[in-house]
């Protein structure tokens, strides 16, 4: 029966235990085939004889690392390079994020805003940029007057050929708006024939082909423009004179087919001297001339306008441009606060690897290891074992260093490279 | 060997000795075998013994530091080897490196291991066994 003394608990000198723990050098040099192969023997190869072995080797290099102040510090030494790293690292991001924040942004916002007060002004002052006054309300009074004058003219000459060419006059029609205008020439042309209303509703367009002739003419630089303009002017009388002429003298020759005197034949001279073809010269030549200039002058201020909106449109654009590189540096942002996070909880990880844990030399921790496992899989070769049992040891190893091993490698696998 | 129904602290107990033999030098790895063996008979489920070994950082113990909580560990593991009535060679020897392991002066060790094992033959209440240690304090 044993009799408890007072102090037969107390502790023995820590030295003591120390001692007995062997170094780090003495665990490097451990042949770790040899020991796999005597290790299998001993354990008769079973599969808890291996787990017991390969977690003691994780434990004795861990502890023994512990022991060891030197080594433990030279086991630490990548994660601290890694650490530093990765602070180093969020330091750039963090001045990147600063730049972007403090300087870059502004700017581009800043002049998004001058692009857009530029717009603004434009609008208000569009003489200063495009060096004339641009009135919008000239542009839409010329369009409306231009589009009346157009039907007017389609009218008109439709009208006019109608009678030039087709019309046959009677003596109750000789009144000079009849024989110009004929409320009903289109549905006369159409009674006639197909092709009789189409030439009726084209020949206006020739007439205002010419006028559009004139201004694309006028838009050539140099003198060479005028004989031109003054050439298709010319055509213009002329067909208008010959329209004139031809209602006039089938005018004339009604009046004298119905008088009873000696009449004698229509003549160029007696043309010129009847109101009839100076009323149908001005209503249609002079109104054609007039459709020209107003043509002229809403073509000009659509030019203006359409400068104007060239202008504004390239602001926009200009503003567009910027918008999509605010949109980039939002991106690089987010893209930095992601990376900076990520390094962060790094950062954490080993902060508390090297703060609260001992650390391991995982190459160096894998390579016994898997030496250990090459002398245990000879052993079960020499002793026949089949392949399942060598396939499972085999196994069995590499998940115990994948799962213990591998993560503190690759928490420091960019410094070892 | 008989399988008994351990109680919670008692396994416990057991699975932070396993860890501390595991992460110790001095123990071998047979003598981890057998203590492997021992506690699946003894009741302990197989993962979770290998839950000690093959994750080894998922367990933390750290030796206890008052002797009366070493006591408890150390009596509780002499209930677990001796529920088949004796203490053989290698049971004898990892008691003795626990014993080592808790930091008490080796020269007090076989008498700590005789008194242990005595009052645990006698199945001695572990309340008893703390109260006669407190008077040695």
């Amino acid at each position: 029966m044993v009799k408890l003394f007072k102090g037969i608990f107390d502790s023995a000198a820590p030295a003591e235990v120390l001692e007995r723990t062997p170094s780090y050098q003495d665990f490097v040099l451990i042949d770790w085939y040899d020991e796999g192969k005597a290790k299998a023997q001993n354990h008769g190869a079973s599969e808890t004889g291996l787990k017991t072995c390969i977690g003691k080797i994780y434990h004795n290099h861990k502890e023994i690392l512990r022991q060891d102040e030197i080594e433990q510090e030279k086991a630490k030494q990548p994660f601290r390079v890694k650490l530093r790293e990765y602070t180093m690292k969020n330091e750039v991001y963090h001045n990147r994020l600063e730049k972007i924040k403090h300087v870059e942004v502004p700017k581009i916002e800043e002049k998004i805003e001058a692009l857009q007060e530029e717009i603004r002004e434009m609008k208000r002052n569009p003489q200063d940029f495009i060096g004339d006054k641009v009135g919008k309300a000239g542009f839409v009074i010329g369009t409306i007057i231009l589009t009346f004058l157009t039907v007017y003219l389609f009218i008109f000459y439709s009208s006019a050929s109608f009678s030039a060419f087709f019309k046959e006059f009677t003596v109750g029609e000789l009144g000079v708006a009849n024989s110009i205008f004929d409320a009903q020439a289109l549905t006369k042309a159409y009674r006639d024939g197909f092709t009789e209303l189409v030439l009726i509703l084209t020949i206006p367009f020739v007439f205002l082909g010419l006028g559009y002739l004139i201004h694309k003419f006028q838009e050539v630089k140099g003198w060479a423009k005028y004989p031109r303009i003054a050439m298709m002017i010319a055509v213009t009388f002329i067909f208008d004179a010959i329209l004139a002429y031809e209602i006039t003298e089938k005018i004339y020759n009604i009046k004298a087919e119905n008088s009873f005197d000696d009449i004698p034949p229509y003549t160029v001279a007696m043309a010129f001297q009847s109101v009839n073809f100076w009323l149908i010269i001005f209503a249609g030549f002079v109104v054609y001339l007039v459709w020209g200039l107003v043509f002229d002058f809403v073509m000009e201020a659509y030019g203006k306008l359409d400068q104007l909106s060239v202008i504004v449109n390239a602001k926009r654009e200009e503003i567009a441009k910027k918008e999509e590189q605010l949109h980039k540096l939002e991106e690089e942002t987010d893209k930095l606060n992601n990376v900076i996070g990520t390094n962060n909880t790094e950062i954490e990880k080993l902060k508390t690897i090297l703060d609260h844990s001992d650390i391991i030399k995982p190459k160096e921790l894998e390579h016994s290891l898997m030496r250990f496992l090459d002398g245990w899989l000879e052993f079960l070769n020499f002793n026949s074992r089949d392949e399942a049992a060598r396939q499972n040891a085999h196994n069995l190893v590499c998940e115990f260093i994948e799962l213990n091993v591998k993560p503190m490698q690759a928490l420091a696998q960019d410094n070892e490279k | 060997m008989q399988t008994t129904v351990l109680d919670h602290e008692l396994k416990t107990h057991f699975l932070n000795l396993y860890f501390l033999a595991l992460s110790d030098t001095q123990i071998d790895t047979q003598e981890l075998e057998m203590l492997f063996k021992l506690g699946q008979e003894r009741g302990i489920q197989k993962e979770e013994i290998e839950q000690i070994i093959l994750q080894p950082d998922s367990t933390k113990f750290t030796i206890p530091q008052d002797t009366v909580t070493k006591i408890e560990y150390l009596y509780d593991y002499v209930t677990m080897i001796l529920a088949d009535g004796k203490v053989d060679e290698h049971e004898h020897l990892t008691l003795k490196k626990f014993c080592l392991k808790f930091g008490f002066d080796e020269r007090n060790v076989p008498a700590i291991m005789q008194f242990l094992i005595e009052e645990a033959m006698n199945g001695t209440d572990k309340r008893e066994i703390i109260e006669q240690v407190k008077q040695t304090l």
